[in-house]
Parts: structure tokens; C-alpha cells; sequence
């Protein structure tokens, strides 16, 4: 379903990153950042609210400038593209997945999944297809309004899925889900890494990070450390917050 | 009081972030009153001004007009009222006498040689006490003036003509005569020559003087031939009239009768203005209720983008009455500049107005202030709607939990309105062909509203320049049929019926100037079916080379009467039908009785003028006028221009008047033009409105779906593709709003064709026409002019905070 490269292959390389706000005092959103996601992995980026782990996936989705650095995402230099290429860019390489869905209450959960691959310009995706693969098969017809939180966030992930794009970005994808929404979720975005995407998932939810391959922890935009989860890799099973 | 104090810092905080869709909005109120005050004032001006003007210059109550060529002495019709029985009735009385004749005002570089009227009256005073001479340019006439060369011109003439201030003129018979100045009087405050053309103003001439002068003039030494009466208050001016009528006919003369109401200067002048009123009260009040719409629905939207700052208002426990202040402040703010831009829009249109009625309807005194009065209950609703307007989402804020009013995210989701209905019907093309449509059904109040409001608004437009279009069309097609072949065809009317053999006749296509020519006699005739309908008859050789009527299919026999098609419609009758005409018939070398005669429609012609009638040359035996002739159709011939021919039977005693048969519609040609293009200014403020609102529905659109342009462009839609899926949501608008506008306009084209127009003009047959320049107009504006309104929010759409956009909760 997605156009995923060979697990292992580098698709996100942010070197030497920073980003600064403000035109009196400057306030440094990042400093410094160097970070490398294969394919394949499921990185989960923690830091408490203002460490400045959305500035980074904001960075790396191309929604927003470095003010130095640079981020090769899926082969491509980011840091100093056109507005032209990176909307191209976005098109074709990142998904990306919010904390409040973003998803369109004009069409049904299945013509929200279509608008995905339709704006990366795939044509053959079945959207009943990707939402019965997350869950919604039965849901297909139904509009945004009618379907529950969790539901919807699983017609935004199955959007992310419809684009086909090798990279996937959640900024805090279970923020506004109960216990249980959010781990069938998580469950979502680990199958996607499985199947060989890269999966970037920004959060402040400790908890989450347990069951990534990857934990890099954020505090006043600097990367303070980076590796496996501390008391290795849990289970969805064991999770609860 | 600090919290009040920082509620209205919030308001002004608000003002400075809206200040554009504020202004607009205010526009959009005051345009929408501005436009209802100007247009509706225009009723109370003109009765204002009709009353003051008619008041100044002391119109008759009573006219009567001797029959034919009769005159009588002079003071024998005042002394005829002396042996009335209700004197006492009687206020004023004037002997005058009134006679056609024809001007010469040709100048350096223009010919002007028009038919006219002189009036000749007591000057004794420096004018008639009744029927006054106003002055509006050059100088008065003394009482040393009587029997001087020296005469008045009706100031509409010498206006539409630009002749100067004083001059000379030369008349009939080849006199001279100064004209010290241009004068208005009642009779001549709308120019209807004959009762068949209005707005005559620069084809025929009224010419004022002395009674001794126009009584030299006209060889009728001592003679007068018309009296006009003024009636007191309290008297009954038909028993006067009929009193009057029987001490003249006692002294062995026949006399018309005409009361005030039947003059047709009066009746256009003063009864009119009701008819029209009701034409621009339609119009005013579309508009209005457009605008008031698009203001509703316009601060509706911005209040609700409040919604969450209620809520958590709520939440903390601040009153419903201080919740509603800000909002309402914003409403205070566009009501106030809504009111301001009212006065202006009213001014100006009011000016605008102003110059077409002066134009129009030139008068001693008008009356045009500003319209308080009626602007005040006009502002007052503008003046509400938008606390009304702003009001209503706090109402609905207000009314739920406060947790359901700051709830965010998907808890938020609102319904899709009747987007549901579009799930089963497969529209061609990807999601963003959908997303336009779907958007339109998710809000259907919304769509509903802006579209309504746009579709009033040009219903206004369709309405104005559709009517405008039917009226310069029947011009058109009057003129068209009227030079047929020969467009430089004149139309020379001689001094009274005539044969054809006399000197004085021949004499006319013996002129160097003149080619072809032929007869016809013109006489008036009446004709009865569903109704009463006065025709103007021309009876001539059909089977003439110089100019025959044009025919719409085909004739139903060879001899008959020929009819317009308003005329056949008001009488209910078809081509073939039988009717019974009722004309004249002569009985003597200038005498004439009427008789009834049952005549078939042989066919219908292209002219519009409903009383503009033709029979073949054989019925002159049915009028007993074989042989003789009134008109003659005269082709200039080659090498000569219209005006040599003018020139040349000018001279001619046998003459009454030579003028191009186009001169009537040329010259009311002329004046549409100047109403058009005042018309047309109206127009665009409507247009203006249109757009405004168009601007507005879709700057607030684009703030209410941000969000979902951030998602698009994260997924690396290009802004070029949302911008034009704005632009098919606001065609889709602009569609249905020209569609609906463009049926409800038409129904106004109608109903001013058919029945306002039917009571103010009855004798032009009016068809309800769209030229292409309208029907372009229309679509250009109406669709294309409200499509590209987002494209005012691509620069927003360039700079978007997307990060920001993307996390905003509300």
C-alpha cells in the first residue's frame, strides 16, 4: 500500500538543525540538532511542551524554515528549496497525522482517505481497502461528525496511508484520545513502521515511548539523548496512562 | 468598571483586526440604504417640486380650446364666463391665443427648423397671470414688448438644443423675431406635442409672447381662440367647465374642453410620479433587502468565530450581558459606519437622481434635500440588523453548556449540513472536485443566504438594465420602422388638407431640394374591441416607392386597416378580425363629422407606437378625401442633405412643418442616452454591492476553513488548487445567486413593461428585451466577478502560518 524504501535506508537526516524565533530576544526553538530515522522505525520524540519537538517535526514535515542546518528528508535537501519544491516535497515524500485529525467534515471518512492519494496524484487506491486495514471498514459512507475521536483519527492515519509517501509525522496522534484509542493507534503507526516507513511520533506522553524502537528526548531544544527505550521495548499490552 | 473598561479595549483590539471586513460590511449597509433612501427620495421631490413649480406658476384648472381655425374677438371668451351662473366659482380667467407654427433656430453650426406652438397672452403684467412664464434664462417680456418682434422660447428647447441665452429665431412666413429669453410654463414642463410623442423637448418649440404680437404674427389681428380658468377651493370646476363650454357654444363656436388632469404635460408630470415610485420602491427595496441579507449573514459569520471565547467565557462565569458586549460592539462598530456610508451613498445616488429629473422633467423649482425623514427609518434598520446580526450567535452561544461551547477537536465537529445528500450521487472528478460542493451543502444557511443576498442585488441589475434595454429596443425598432428605405425620408406636414394638385403642393416636390416624394392623409381615428385605443391614421399608396409600413408576416387582404402590434393586443384583436373604427369624415373644403365603419386588420406593423396606424389609399373615399392630402413623404433628392430640404420649404406657404420622419425617435434617442448612462452609474453601485458581499463571503469563508487550507498544503496541495477550488465554490455562488437573480429580474423587466410602463406610457408597445451588452454585463459580473472574489485571499493563503493553523484547537 505505501512506497516504502528498504528498511535500514536513511530517509531523515537533520544535521546540525536550529531554529530561532523572534526578532528582539530570540528564543531557540532548536539547537543543534542532528538526527538520522531509517525506514522501518518507529522513533518516538519526548519532551515536556516548549522542549520543541513540534518545531522539529514541523521542520522535518517542511512546514516550516530552519534558521540553520540541514534536513535531507528521503534524499532531498530541504533546507534550502523553493516554496514550489517543497510543496512537491510534501506531495510526494511525508505524511503527515495531527493531534486534532485535520480531517475534512465535508467528505465521508472514505472520500477523506481518497483525498489523500488524490493529492499525491496515486491513482488504483482503494480507500475502502486502507480504512478496513485500519479498522473502519464498516465506516466507509460516514462523515466525520458521525464517527467517535479514535475513529477519526484512524481516517487520518488511513489519509497518511492513502499518499503512499515513504514518511509518516504524528504530532501527539493520541492527544485527544482516551486510554484505549490510543493504543489501538499506536498499534496503527508500529504496523506502518513494520511495513518499512519511517515514523516519526512527537509526543509528551512518556508512556508512548515504551514501545518505540527509538526514543530521542528533547529539553529546551537540544536533543539530551537518543537510543532505545531506557527499560527496553514493552508491549502494547503493558501500556497504561 | 475595569472589566468594562477592558471589554471595550477587547472591542477596539477587534476593530483593528477586522477592520477591513468592517468596512466592507458598512459598505455593503450603506450601500444597500444609501441606495433605497436615494432612489425612494425622488418621489417626494418631484411631488415637492411638481406642487411648488405648479403653485409659482399658476396652472388653469379648466382650458378651452375653440374648435378648428374658429377664433372670437378679443375679450368676447371673458365675457362670456360674466354670464355664467356660478361666477363666484371663478378666479382667474385669460384670453390667449395659440396657434402651430414653425421655428427656424438653425445656428453657425447646426439646423434646427422644428414645428412649435405660439402662445400668445396678456403681458401687460410681464406675463399671464395663469400659466406664468417662468424665466429661467435671459430676460422677461414687459408690457412695452406688446406687439414687438420679440418673444420667449421654452427653456427645455433652447437646453436640449444649447442655443444661447437670447438670439434670433424666424418663423413661419419668413418674420424674424428676438427671443430675449427661455422661459418655463406648465403646459410645456413635459413636451408632448400633439399627445403623441413625449420628451419632445428638441423637436418642437413652445414660443411665448405678447397676445398683440402672436396675433400680427399669425394674421388673426384682435383674435383669440383659447381661455384658461383657475377655480376657486371650494368650486366645482365641472359645472364651471360645462358652464362656461355652453356660453361659448351659445355664441355659435364650437370649443374643447380640457381639464388640468387631461393635459398631458400634467398628467405625465404629476401623475406619473406614482407609477415610477412604484418602479424605483421595487428596485430600492431589492436592493435593501440584499444588502440587509449579506450584512446579516456577513456579521452572523464573524461573531461566530467567537464561539470558543464565549464558551470559556462562560466557563468563568461572566454574565450573558457582558458576553454579548463585544460582539455587539463590532455590530455598533459597522452599524455607525454603516449609517455614515448611507448618508453618502444616499447623497450621491440623490444627485444622480437629481440630474436625470432636471434633465427630464426641467422645472421652475426643484426641491431635492436630503431625505431625512425617510433615511431615518431606513438608517434605523441598517442601523439594527447588525446588532441583530451579532447578536444571534451569542443568543446560540449562550443557550448550550459552556463544555459544549470551548469543546474542541472532533468533540467539535459540526454536522454536514446537506452534505449527506450529495454521498449518493457520484459527482465526476477526484475530491477536489467534491470539496466545493460539499463545502456549499455543509453550511446550507450560510450558502443560502449569500446567494439570495447576490441574487437580489442582481436581480436589481437585470431588472434596471433590462428595462432600460426594452425602452432604448422599442426606440429602436420605432426608428427602424419608421425610415425603412429611406432613412432621410421627411415628413412634411402641410397647412391643412389639401390637394394633392395645388400649386402650393406641387410646389413642395417641385423644390430643387426634394426627390421623390408622396401623399398621405393623416387623421385621427378611434378604434373599439377589449378597449377604447385613438390611432393616428395615415392613409396611402402602399404600393409607393418611397416608404410603406413594414408588415410582420403576412396581410390578410389587400385593403384594411393596418395596426401595431400593442394597439391589436390592447384591442384583443388578430389579423383578419373585423373592428369598428370610428374616423372622420369630410363634408366640406375644411369641415369634417365623424363616422362608424367596420374595418378588417389587414395586418400588423413593426412599429411600436401603439397609436401609429396605416390604411391603403383606397380608403380616402371612405373618409371623402379622394385626392387630398395632409402629408407629404419627401426624399431629399441627391446632392441634398435633410436640412436643405428643411430649409428650402420652410419658405413655402403650403408648409406647416418639414422634419425628418426619424427626428422624434432620434431625439428621444439622445435623451436615453443621457438617462442610460445615469442609469448605468446606479447600476454600479449594485454591482458594487454584489461584489462587496462576494469579497466578504469569501474572505470569512477562507478564515472559517483555514484549518482545512493548512491540512491541504501539508499535504502539499498546491495554493493554486485550493484557490480554484474557492473559485468553483464561489462560481457555484455566483451561478446560482445570476440564476436566480436573472429569473427574478426578468420578472421586474416584465412587470415594467407590461404593467407599469402599460399605465405610464400606454401608447408604446413595449417588449421586454436583454441586449447582449446586458446579458454579458450580467454574466461577467454576476458569475465571474463573485468567482474570482477569493482570489483577494491568495496572498493569505501565501502566508500562512501553517504550523500555527495546523495546531489552533478552534
Amino acid at each position: 500500500m505505501t512506497t516504502c524504501m528498504a528498511k535500514g535506508h536513511t530517509m531523515i537526516e537533520l544535521h546540525k538543525v536550529s531554529k530561532q524565533f523572534g526578532n528582539g530576544v530570540p528564543i531557540v526553538a532548536l539547537a543543534d540538532v542532528d538526527l538520522s530515522v531509517k525506514a522501518g522505525e518507529f522513533v518516538v520524540v519526548l519532551g515536556p511542551s516548549g522542549s520543541g519537538k513540534t518545531t522539529l517535526l514541523n521542520m522535518i514535515g517542511a512546514l516550516d524554515n530552519p534558521s540553520g542546518g540541514s534536513i535531507v528528508v528521503d534524499g532531498f535537501d530541504i533546507s534550502n528549496a523553493t516554496r514550489k519544491e517543497l510543496f512537491e516535497f510534501r506531495r510526494t515524500s511525508v505524511s503527515f497525522i495531527f493531534q486534532s485529525f485535520n480531517i475534512f467534515p465535508g467528505l465521508t471518512a472514505a472520500e477523506n482517505v481518497q483525498f489523500g492519494a488524490d493529492a499525491t496524484g496515486r491513482d488504483g487506491v482503494d480507500p475502502g481497502l486502507i480504512l478496513e486495514s485500519v479498522g473502519l471498514g464498516e465506516r466507509v459512507d460516514q462523515f466525520p461528525h458521525e464517527l467517535s475521536g479514535g475513529e477519526q483519527q484512524r481516517v487520518a492515519i488511513a489519509r497518511a496511508l492513502a499518499t503512499g509517501n515513504p514518511v509518516m509525522l504524528a504530532d501527539e496522534p493520541t492527544g485527544e484520545l482516551d486510554f484505549t484509542t490510543g493504543v489501538q493507534i499506536l498499534d496503527l503507526l508500529q504496523q506502518q513502521a513494520k511495513e518499512g516507513q519511517a515514523v516519526l511520533v512527537v509526543t509528551h506522553n512518556r508512556e508512548i515511548s515504551r514501545v518505540a524502537d527509538r526514543v530521542v528526548e528533547l529539553s529546551s531544544g537540544r536533543i539530551v539523548s537518543d537510543g532505545p527505550p531506557a527499560e527496553g521495548k514493552a508491549q502494547l499490552a503493558e501500556l497504561h496512562w | 468598571m475595569k472589566d468594562w473598561i477592558l471589554l471595550l479595549r477587547w472591542s477596539w483590539r477587534d476593530l483593528r483586526k477586522y477592520w477591513v471586513k468592517v468596512i466592507a460590511i458598512a459598505l455593503v449597509i450603506g450601500i444597500g440604504t444609501g441606495s433605497y433612501a436615494g432612489l425612494t427620495s425622488t418621489a417626494n421631490w418631484r411631488r415637492e417640486s411638481n406642487t411648488a413649480s405648479l403653485d409659482l406658476l399658476n396652472m388653469y384648472d379648466i382650458r378651452l380650446q375653440l374648435a378648428g381655425e374658429s377664433s372670437m374677438p378679443t375679450g368676447e371668451l371673458v365675457a362670456a364666463i360674466g354670464g355664467i351662473e356660478h361666477l363666484g366659482w371663478v378666479k382667474g380667467s385669460e384670453e390667449r391665443l395659440v396657434r402651430p407654427t414653425q421655428v427656424d433656430a438653425s445656428t453657425d453650426g447646426k439646423t434646427i427648423l422644428v414645428p412649435g406652438l405660439m402662445v400668445g397672452a396678456d403681458i401687460t403684467n410681464g406675463g399671464p397671470d395663469i400659466n406664468g412664464w417662468y424665466i429661467e434664462t435671459g430676460s422677461a417680456l414687459t408690457a412695452a414688448d406688446r406687439g414687438a418682434p420679440i418673444v420667449l422660447l421654452d427653456y427645455s428647447f433652447l437646453a436640449h438644443n444649447d442655443l444661447a441665452a437670447s438670439g434670433a429665431i424666424t418663423i413661419s412666413g419668413g418674420e424674424e423675431l428676438t427671443y430675449a429669453g427661455g422661459a418655463m410654463t406648465p403646459e410645456f414642463f413635459m413636451v408632448v406635442p400633439d399627445n403623441t410623442s413625449t420628451f419632445a423637448q428638441g423637436t418642437y418649440a413652445g414660443v411665448f409672447t405678447s397676445l398683440e404680437t402672436a396675433q400680427r404674427l399669425t394674421g388673426m389681428e384682435g383674435a383669440v381662440n383659447d381661455l384658461i380658468v383657475t377655480v376657486t377651493s371650494d368650486g366645482d370646476r365641472d359645472v364651471v367647465a360645462a358652464e362656461i363650454e355652453d356660453a361659448i357654444t351659445a355664441r355659435g363656436v364650437g370649443v374643447d374642453v380640457m381639464m388640468k388632469e387631461d393635459d398631458p404635460a400634467y398628467r405625465i408630470l404629476v401623475e406619473d410620479v406614482e407609477n415610477d415610485q412604484e418602479m424605483f420602491g421595487v428596485f430600492a427595496f431589492l436592493i435593501f433587502v440584499g444588502a440587509v441579507m449579506g450584512a446579516f449573514n456577513l456579521i452572523t459569520r464573524l461573531s461566530e468565530a467567537q464561539r470558543r471565547e464565549i464558551g470559556i467565557s462562560m466557563a468563568l462565569g461572566v454574565s450573558p450581558r457582558k458576553i454579548a458586549l463585544r460582539p455587539l460592539l463590532v455590530g455598533a462598530q459597522i452599524a455607525l459606519l454603516g449609517v455614515v456610508f448611507g448618508v453618502l451613498v444616499g447623497v450621491l445616488i440623490g444627485q444622480l437622481m437629481r440630474s436625470v429629473l432636471v434633465t427630464f422633467l426641467p422645472l421652475p423649482i426643484w426641491t431635492t434635500e436630503f431625505q431625512w425623514n425617510l433615511f431615518f427609518w431606513v438608517a434605523v434598520v441598517g442601523f439594527v440588523i447588525p446588532f441583530f446580526a451579532a447578536a444571534y450567535p451569542v443568543w446560540r452561544a449562550v443557550r448550550v453548556k459552556p463544555i459544549e461551547a470551548i469543546r474542541t477537536g472532533h468533540l467539535a465537529a459540526r454536522g454536514g449540513g446537506l452534505a449527506p445528500l450529495l454521498k449518493r450521487i457520484p459527482l465526476p472528478g477526484d475530491t477536489f472536485a467534491q470539496l466545493p460542493f460539499r463545502n456549499l451543502l455543509r453550511a446550507p444557511r450560510r450558502a443560502i443566504l449569500t446567494t439570495l443576498a447576490i441574487a437580489a442585488v442582481m436581480a436589481v441589475l437585470v431588472g434596471f438594465l433590462g428595462s432600460i434595454d426594452s425602452f432604448v429596443g422599442a426606440i429602436d425598432r420605432g426608428a427602424t420602422a419608421i425610415k425603412g428605405d429611406s432613412p432621410d425620408r421627411l415628413v412634411v406636414t402641410l397647412e391643412g388638407v389639401l390637394p394633392v394638385d395645388a400649386p402650393g403642393v406641387a410646389a413642395i416636390a417641385g423644390a430643387d431640394s426634394v426627390g421623390e416624394t408622396s401623399f398621405a392623409l393623416q387623421i385621427g381615428a378611434k378604434v373599439t374591441g377589449d378597449e377604447e385605443v385613438d390611432l393616428l391614421v395615415e392613409i396611402l399608396d402602399l404600393d409607393n416607392e418611397l416608404w410603406q409600413p413594414a408588415i410582420i408576416g403576412e396581410s390578410a387582404a389587400e385593403r384594411g386597416l393596418i395596426l401595431s402590434e400593442a394597439a391589436a393586443k390592447d384591442l384583443g384583436v388578430a389579423v383578419g378580425d373585423t373592428i369598428d373604427l370610428t374616423h372622420p369624415v369630410r363634408t366640406g373644403p375644411t369641415t369634417f363629422t365623424f363616422a362608424g365603419s367596420e374595418i378588417v386588420v389587414a395586418a400588423l406593423h413593426e412599429n411600436p407606437l401603439r397609436f401609429a396606424a396605416y390604411m391603403d389609399d383606397s380608403a380616402l373615399e371612405l373618409v371623402n378625401a379622394v385626392g387630398l392630402a395632409n402629408i407629404v413623404y419627401a426624399n431629399p433628392a441627391p446632392g441634398y442633405g435633410a436640412a436643405d430640404v428643411q430649409r428650402e420649404l420652410f419658405a413655402l406657404d403650403a408648409v406647416s412643418s418639414a422634419q425628418k420622419a426619424s427626428a422624434s425617435a432620434d431625439a428621444l434617442d439622445e435623451l436615453m442616452a443621457q438617462f442610460v448612462g445615469i442609469l448605468q452609474a446606479v447600476a454600479l453601485f449594485v454591482l458594487l454591492l454584489a461584489v462587496l458581499m462576494a469579497f466578504n463571503s469569501a474572505s470569512i469563508s477562507f478564515e472559517e476553513r483555514q484549518r482545512e487550507h493548512a491540512t491541504m498544503f501539508a499535504y502539499g496541495v498546491p495554493v493554486k488548487k485550493a484557490l480554484r477550488m474557492a473559485v468553483v465554490e464561489n462560481t457555484l455562488i455566483g451561478v446560482a445567486a445570476t440564476s436566480i437573480g436573472f429569473g427574478g429580474g426578468l420578472g421586474m423587466v416584465w412587470w415594467v413593461v407590461n404593467v407599469t410602463a402599460k399605465e405610464t406610457m400606454p401608447d408604446i408597445g413595449l417588449a421586454m428585451e436583454l441586449s447582449p451588452t446586458t446579458l454579458g454585463t450580467i454574466v461577467g459580473l454576476g458569475i465571474l466577478a463573485v468567482a474570482v472574489a477569493p482570489v483577494f485571499t491568495v496572498r493569505r493563503m501565501r502566508h500562512m502560518d501553517l504550523p500555527g493553523t495546523l495546531r489552533v484547537m478552534e
